[in-house]
C-alpha cells in the first residue's frame, strides 16, 4: 500500500514540473499573450528538463539536488499559487480538470509497478547509467563507462533523478516521469485549455488505450524523445499565431532535450530546425536567431563531450561478453566505399522492412493517411507543408541511417527500425488529433 | 436535460477509464503491488535460480554484501545481468569470484543446426564461447530403430567476418550407429577464436543413409569445474565460487 500511495506521491512531484517556475494560470507575459494554462505548462516542463539537464553535469551528489529540488519548487509552487495568487476556484478547476490525467496516470504506473521487466537497451546501459548517478558519481565519471557518449545519459539522469527523489528508492520510480511526460504531452495537445471537456477527454483516453505499451516504459529512451515531439508538433501548428516567438524558442530548447537523450537526437533535431527554416509563419530575423542557437546547443555538446574526455570506450564491464570497440557504426570510410550492389543489397532489406514497421505503427499509418488526403484539398495549410516536409525528411533518414550503417544489414533493421518509426511518429499524433477535432467540428455544425 | 447529458458522458468517460484498467491488466497490478513486497515482485517476474535468477543475484548481495563486481556467468540465454548487482564505482576490477547461474555440470549439450545440405552450425554458439574448454565428443542419435552405417568425413572450420575459412580439424568417421554413437573429438576452444569466427561443421557423407534423420549433438567440457573452486554459497544450479 506504501508503494501505491508513493506513486500518488510521485504525481503531485512532477505536477511541479509543469506548475513551477512560472505561474500556468496568471503569468503576466504569456497570460497577455494569449497563451493557454497548458501552454505554460509545457513551457515549463521543458524549461524544467533543460535545467535538470545542466545540473546533471555538475559534480554534486543527487541527493543535494532531490533536496533542493523538493526545497526550492515546493516554495516557488506556495509563493505564486497559493501566497501571491490564491484563488481557490482556479486550483479547484484545475484539480477537477487534470483529475483524469491523474487517473490515466496511476493506471499507467501501476502497470509500470507490477511488470518492472526491464528491456534490453536499458540492462545494457540505461539502468547501468542511471545507476552512476543514484551511487553519486557525476557525469564526469561516466567515461568509464564503454559507449559513453555512443548513449547520452540525459534519460538515464531523469531516471536516477526521480528514483531517488523519492522515499521509498525503487527504480521504477524514476521511469515514472517517463509515463508522466508521455500522458502529459498526449493531454497536452488533445486540451486546448483546461476546461473540462468530455470530447477531449474522451479523445485521450482512447489515444492512450491505443498507444499503451508497457514496453514502451522498461527504460528504453524512445518515449521520451516520442512525448516531446508530439508537444513540439503541436507548437508547429500553433507557429501560426502571430506571437510565436516563443514557441519556437522552446522549440529550440527542445531539441537540446533531445540530442541528450539518444545518440540520433541529433538528426532529429536537425530535421525539426531545418523545418523552422521551412516555415513561411517565422520572420527571418528569427529563423537567423533559431539556427544561431541550435549550432550552440550542438557546440555546447561538443564542448562537453571535450571537457570531460568522452572517448570511445576501451573499457568494458568486466562481466559483459561484448567488447564496444567500434560500436559506432557510421563511418566516413565505409559511406564513401558504397557501392551500387552493396546500396542494392541493402535497400532489399531496408524498404520492405520500413513499410512493414511503418503499417504496424498505428500513430504513423494512420499519420500518413490523414497527411495524404489534407494533400488533395484546395488549399493545403502551412502545417500541413511542415508535416510534408517532416514525412519526406523522415524517410530519407530512415534510409540513409540503415544505407551508411557499416553492419548486417537484415539485423539491424530488424532489431532497431520498429523503434526508430514509433519515435519519429510521435510528430504525426497532434496531425491526427487536429483531424479529429476539426472531423467533430464539422459533425456539431 | 443538461443534468442528463453531463451523467451520460461521466458514465462514458468512467467506461473508458475501466477499458483502459482492463487493457493494463490495472487490477491485477494493483493486487500484487499492495500484497507484495517490490524484492518479492522482482523475483517473480526474473526467477530465483531459473532464467535470468536476479533473485538469487539479489540474495547473494545482501548476504555477502558483494560491492566488487563478480563475474557472473548465466548458462541460460538471456539479456545481460550484472546490472542487478553492478557498483558503477568499481568497473574494471579483476575479481577471483564467480557467480554460475543455471550451472549445467561439467559436460553439456549443443544441438547442432543443419545451415545447408552438409553444413552444420552449433546452436547459440556465440553466447557459449567463453563457456567452454574444449568441445569434448560428437554425440549422433538414431532416431529410427533401425540400425545405420557411418563413414563421414567430418571437417571443423571456422570462417572469420570476411568469409576465409580455416580447416581447424578434420576427423574420418567410420562406425555402425544403433541409438547412438559418442566419438571423441578433443577441439579446444582457445584454437577456435570463436568471439571473432563463427564455427561450421562440414560432413562429407560417404554412405548412403541419409544424415536428415540424425541428431547430433556437441558435447563440451565446461569452462568452469566445480572441483577447481571453493564454493561460498549454492542454491539449487546456482552457485558463488572462487
Amino acid at each position: 500500500m506504501i508503494e501505491f500511495l508513493q506513486i500518488l506521491l510521485t504525481f503531485i512531484l512532477f505536477s511541479l514540473i509543469i506548475t513551477v517556475p512560472v505561474n500556468i494560470f496568471n503569468s503576466k507575459i504569456f497570460i497577455s499573450k494569449k497563451y493557454f494554462s497548458l501552454d505554460v505548462a509545457s513551457f515549463n516542463l521543458i524549461l524544467n528538463c533543460n535545467i535538470l539537464l545542466l545540473i546533471s553535469f555538475l559534480p554534486l551528489s543527487l541527493g543535494l539536488f532531490n533536496f533542493f529540488f523538493i526545497f526550492i519548487y515546493s516554495a516557488i509552487f506556495i509563493y505564486i499559487y497559493l501566497i501571491k495568487n490564491f484563488r481557490f476556484n482556479l486550483i479547484k478547476n484545475f484539480i477537477q480538470s487534470i483529475s483524469i490525467f491523474l487517473i490515466i496516470f496511476l493506471i499507467i504506473s501501476t502497470n509500470v509497478a507490477g511488470e518492472l521487466n526491464l528491456g534490453w537497451d536499458a540492462k545494457y546501459f540505461y539502468y547501468i547509467k542511471a545507476l552512476f548517478f543514484i551511487e553519486n558519481q557525476s557525469f564526469g565519471g561516466l567515461n568509464k563507462f564503454a559507449s559513453d557518449n555512443f548513449h547520452p545519459h540525459l534519460g538515464s539522469y531523469f531516471w536516477a533523478f526521480f528514483w531517488n527523489l523519492m522515499p521509498l528508492k525503487l527504480e521504477y520510480f524514476g521511469r515514472l516521469f517517463f509515463v508522466f511526460l508521455f500522458c502529459f504531452s498526449i493531454f497536452y495537445i488533445c486540451h486546448n485549455n483546461l476546461k473540462d471537456k468530455f470530447f477531449e477527454n474522451t479523445v485521450f483516453i482512447l489515444l492512450i488505450l491505443i498507444m499503451y505499451m508497457y514496453d514502451r516504459f522498461s527504460g528504453l529512451q524512445e518515449i521520451l524523445i516520442f512525448s516531446f515531439l508530439i508537444i513540439m508538433s503541436k507548437y508547429f501548428y500553433l507557429l501560426k499565431n502571430s506571437n510565436n516567438t516563443y514557441y519556437v524558442f522552446f522549440i529550440i530548447l527542445s531539441c537540446n532535450l533531445i540530442i541528450w537523450l539518444k545518440s540520433e537526437g541529433i538528426f532529429y533535431s536537425a530535421i525539426l530546425v531545418l523545418l523552422l527554416n521551412f516555415s513561411t509563419q517565422i520572420s527571418k530575423k528569427i529563423k537567423i536567431y533559431s539556427n544561431l542557437f541550435y549550432i550552440s546547443i550542438v557546440v555546447f555538446k561538443l564542448i562537453i563531450y571535450q571537457y570531460f574526455d568522452f572517448t570511445w570506450g576501451q573499457i568494458t564491464i568486466n562481466q559483459t561478453d561484448f567488447s564496444y570497440a567500434n560500436v559506432y557504426p557510421w563511418h566516413l570510410d565505409y559511406i564513401f566505399n558504397l557501392n551500387s550492389a552493396i546500396i542494392f543489397h541493402k535497400l532489399k532489406f531496408i524498404i520492405p522492412f520500413l513499410f512493414y514497421y511503418s503499417i504496424i505503427n498505428v500513430c504513423f499509418v494512420v499519420g500518413f493517411i490523414i497527411l495524404l488526403a489534407l494533400n488533395f484539398q484546395k488549399k493545403i495549410d502551412n502545417y500541413t507543408k511542415i508535416v510534408n516536409y517532416y514525412f519526406v525528411t523522415n524517410i530519407i533518414f530512415i534510409i540513409c541511417v540503415y544505407l551508411f550503417a557499416d553492419r548486417e544489414i537484415e539485423n539491424l533493421v530488424r532489431t532497431t527500425m520498429e523503434r526508430i518509426i514509433f519515435t519519429l511518429s510521435g510528430f504525426y499524433v497532434f496531425l491526427i488529433i487536429s483531424f479529429i477535432k476539426r472531423l467533430n467540428k464539422d459533425f456539431l455544425k | 436535460m443538461l443534468k442528463y447529458k453531463k451523467k451520460s458522458q461521466i458514465l462514458v468517460l468512467l467506461i473508458l477509464i475501466i477499458i483502459c484498467g482492463i487493457n493494463t491488466n490495472f487490477f491485477r497490478n494493483l493486487a500484487e503491488v499492495v500484497l507484495y513486497r517490490y524484492d518479492d515482485r522482482i523475483i517473480n517476474k526474473y526467477g530465483f535460480c531459473s532464467g535470468e535468477s536476479i533473485g538469487y543475484l539479489l540474495y547473494l548481495k545482501k548476504k555477502y554484501e558483494i560491492k566488487n563486481n563478480p563475474k557472473i556467468v548465466n548458462y541460460i540465454h538471456t539479456p545481460q545481468v550484472n546490472w542487478a548487482i553492478i557498483n558503477t564505482k568499481m568497473f574494471n576490477t579483476n575479481q577471483k569470484k564467480f557467480i554460475l547461474l543455471n550451472y549445467p555440470g561439467p559436460e553439456y549439450k549443443i544441438k547442432l543446426i543443419m545451415v545447408n545440405n552438409n553444413i552444420f552450425e552449433p546452436k547459440d554458439i556465440e553466447f557459449f564461447h567463453d563457456k567452454f574448454d574444449k568441445i569434448e565428443s560428437i554425440e549422433i542419435l538414431n532416431n529410427s530403430k533401425n540400425s545405420k552405417k557411418i563413414n563421414w568425413k567430418l571437417n571443423v572450420i571456422s570462417v572469420d567476418k570476411s568469409g576465409n575459412e580455416k580447416i581447424v580439424k578434420v576427423f574420418n568417421i567410420e562406425n555402425s550407429l544403433d541409438e547412438s554413437l559418442k566419438i571423441k573429438l578433443d577441439v579446444l576452444n582457445e584454437n577456435l577464436n570463436l568471439d571473432k569466427k563463427k564455427l561450421y561443421f562440414k560432413i562429407k557423407n560417404n554412405n548412403t543413409s541419409k544424415i536428415e534423420g540424425l541428431q547430433i549433438n556437441l558435447i563440451m567440457r565446461n569452462k568452469y569445474i566445480l572441483e577447481e573452486f571453493q564454493i561460498i554459497d549454492k542454491i539449487e544450479n546456482c552457485y558463488y565460487i572462487q
